[in-house]
């Protein structure tokens, strides 16, 4: 599939050991196996929900995850929050390509939050 | 008062041109209907029975008189002339079409002033003490951390998505005018037994449906640590949270399920790797730079005067000094001056665009061109030179903004209801109107003294009517409005949720009833005993007898 790393569009094979995790996993208590897997994925299509957020600051600082972390369901205005909590590989919502998604990254450039 | 920087200015600019796009986007079939409700919820609009309103952010009610002469310009403008004061020390226009939002917000930027996170599930504007930095019983003035906390919590990229909306008060003075138990999180400047000043972090206290009083989560938290203790307690309500019932959804739901010491253990966990991240560390430089955006004016009065010394004979005036003037102040000469918003016959807190112009040049005239925004939905000019109170009141008088009734039963908090909000159940503003017209009798009202007469046209309690004196409440009947009144709530440091007088009475009744139990008061009161006090001393008994005999 299509999807940005680094905010470039590349062409990125899901591993097959890849986990997806619902917005109630308890990651604490999965942390073992999860912290085997080499990708993690997150749904973030639904647009009000707000778990996936935290789950993945959480994986990347709390519990120090250094596998890709997959954001599914991006759009042109979740992008910038969706990178800034730690996904590394994006994958547009059905409605948009990864291109469309690129310009929108930057319409605010300076944040209050220098730990994101 | 705080001053943008370069980047601050940036963002808003950014926010307002990013908003536009926004719109252009819906209007193009970009983002649906339901993606848009969530994104223009994010900068304060909403959509309402008749149209669009527009809440604009004044982050602890701190204005500016250039910014009160936009706002009068933008009401002008862009709407009917009037704009309407909030309880979250906000400013809403209620009939703005969405096509020129976007301009009103590159206007407002252009002073300061956006609208972000005014509405939406995410961290609201942050409140405080209209006071604050003036007060004589402040620890210490809590501007700097609002100011603070309002960039730690902008364009937050973890909170945005919360189960409900999320409020902050902050005080730093002995006595809350803040209403922080009243919050998600309330935040008290507080002294240690070693002198230390910290804060005592309330959590989980709010009205609404389930109206509940904040429990203390942190005794005493070094401010070093108050973005991650905050941050914390975020992530821990972002994902534990019900997302399953809007009214299950707050905070308050939360830790009275887990309970206050399951919810602290949770929170500190997450706190324990947080806390280590220098990245939000609040050092002592940035509370002294912060602090010194909120120096007092150097300028002190030539002549001191007391407000004895000056010798008018006017008993309109002498009204008027009695219950809109603020007599202590951190400097000599000064005090503060409330501008009621509760005049006979207006909605309260509404100002019309020619009284926001004049607010704004009196502002510069009187008082250091500073203007407060308090949550009982009035203005304060927090330095006034005592010596020029007189000429001051003269000024306000030419615009009807002298009304002598701060803290009176007219000084009352009102939400919209069901006039302007499609959530309400019944009217408040004819009701407040009604209660106004009853009670215009100043000797009357200045008899019956301090009390705080709190409306909500539903049980989402905009209005405070949980916490009020007297509260009341609009509850829909068979589709006719009927009211609920409670007795002995309050939002200060006796906190303390209203206790219910008996069943609802009908709209035709509630002035008579209030007049009952007003007189309840008056007969059985003690020397100088206030409502408050009398409803403690009673109990509710000897107010429902006499409401429910006479009706």
């Amino acid at each position: 599939m299509q999807v940005i790393k680094e905010r470039i569009v590349i062409d990125y094979d899901l591993p097959e050991s890849a986990i997806k995790i619902e917005p109630d996993t308890d990651l604490k208590e999965q942390l073992a196996t999860l912290s085997e897997a080499p990708a993690l994925i997150f749904d973030f299509s639904n647009y009000e929900e707000g778990r996936p957020y935290s789950q993945t600051r959480q994986l990347r600082t709390r519990f120090g995850f250094t596998g890709d972390i997959v954001a599914l369901g991006a759009r042109k205005d979740n992008v910038a929050m969706i990178e800034r909590c730690g996904a590394n590989i994006i994958s547009a919502h059905e409605k948009y390509s990864a291109d469309d998604l690129l310009p929108f990254f930057e319409e605010i450039t300076d944040y209050y939050q220098p730990n994101y | 008062m705080y001053q943008y920087n370069k980047h601050d200015q940036q963002s808003i600019e950014q926010r307002a041109a990013q908003f536009r796009g926004q719109v252009e986007r819906f209007k193009t079939g970009d983002i649906d209907e339901d993606e848009f409700r969530a994104l223009r919820l994010r900068n304060g609009l909403y959509y309402q029975i008749h149209a669009h309103m527009l809440r604009i952010a004044i982050p602890y009610g701190v204005v500016n008189a250039n910014q009160m002469r936009m706002f009068g310009h933008i009401c002008r403008t862009y709407d009917k002339g009037y704009g309407h004061f909030t309880t979250r020390q906000n400013l809403q226009i209620n009939w703005p079409e969405l096509e020129d939002v976007p301009s009103i917000l590159e206007e407002l930027a252009t002073v300061q002033v956006h609208a972000i996170q005014t509405s939406g599930n995410c961290i609201r504007n942050i409140t405080s003490d209209h006071l604050a930095g003036i007060a004589t019983d402040e620890i210490e003035d809590p501007r700097p951390y609002c100011e603070i906390l309002r960039h730690w919590s902008t364009f937050h990229p973890e909170f945005n998505w919360l189960p409900r909306k999320f409020k902050f008060a902050v005080t730093g003075a002995i006595e809350d005018r803040a209403a922080v138990q009243w919050h998600d999180i309330g935040l008290r400047l507080v002294k240690n037994d070693d002198g230390e000043v910290g804060f005592q972090v309330l959590v989980g206290g709010g009205m609404g449906r389930t109206p509940v009083i904040g429990k203390v989560i942190c005794e005493f938290l070094e401010k070093r640590y108050i973005k991650s203790y905050v941050e914390s307690i975020l992530r821990v309500y972002n994902l534990h949270g019900r997302r399953d019932n809007k009214y299950k959804a707050r905070i308050k739901i939360l830790v009275n399920a887990m309970g206050i010491d399951t919810f602290r253990q949770e929170v500190e966990a997450e706190w324990e790797l947080l806390k280590q991240d220098p990245s939000l560390w609040l050092e002592q430089e940035e509370i002294d730079a912060m602090k010194a955006q909120f120096e007092h004016p150097d300028e002190s009065p030539k002549v001191s005067s007391s407000i004895e010394g000056i010798a008018v004979k006017d008993n309109n005036y002498d009204l008027w000094l009695s219950r809109n003037v603020e007599q202590t102040h951190v400097l000599d000469g000064y005090c503060a001056t409330f501008i009621s918003l509760k005049a006979q016959g207006e909605a309260p807190g509404d100002a019309t665009s020619e009284q926001m112009e004049a607010i704004a040049d009196i502002a510069e005239k009187f008082s250091r061109s500073e203007i407060r925004v308090t949550h009982e939905q009035n203005l304060v000019l927090p330095y006034v030179k005592t010596s020029e109170l007189y000429a001051l009141w003269m000024e306000l008088n030419k615009h009807e903004l002298a009304t002598p009734n701060i803290g009176t039963l007219n000084d009352m908090i009102c939400c919209p209801g069901l006039d302007f909000c499609s959530l309400a159940n019944a009217t408040t503003i004819p009701l407040a109107a009604a209660i106004n017209e009853r009670f215009n009798d100043l000797d009357e009202l200045h008899n019956i003294g301090n009390i705080k007469l709190k409306m909500s046209g539903c049980m989402n309690a905009c209005g405070h009517h949980h916490a009020g004196h007297i509260g009341i409440l609009g509850v829909d009947k068979k589709g006719k409005e009927w009211y609920q009144i409670t007795l002995g709530g309050s939002a200060e440091n006796d906190s303390a949720l209203g206790k219910r007088l008996g069943p609802a009475v009908k709209k035709e009744e509630l002035v008579g009833a209030l007049d009952t139990i007003l007189n309840v008061y008056l007969e059985k009161r003690q020397q100088d005993e206030s409502f408050q006090e009398s409803v403690n001393r009673l109990g509710i008994e000897p107010f429902k007898e006499q409401v429910y005999a006479s009706h």
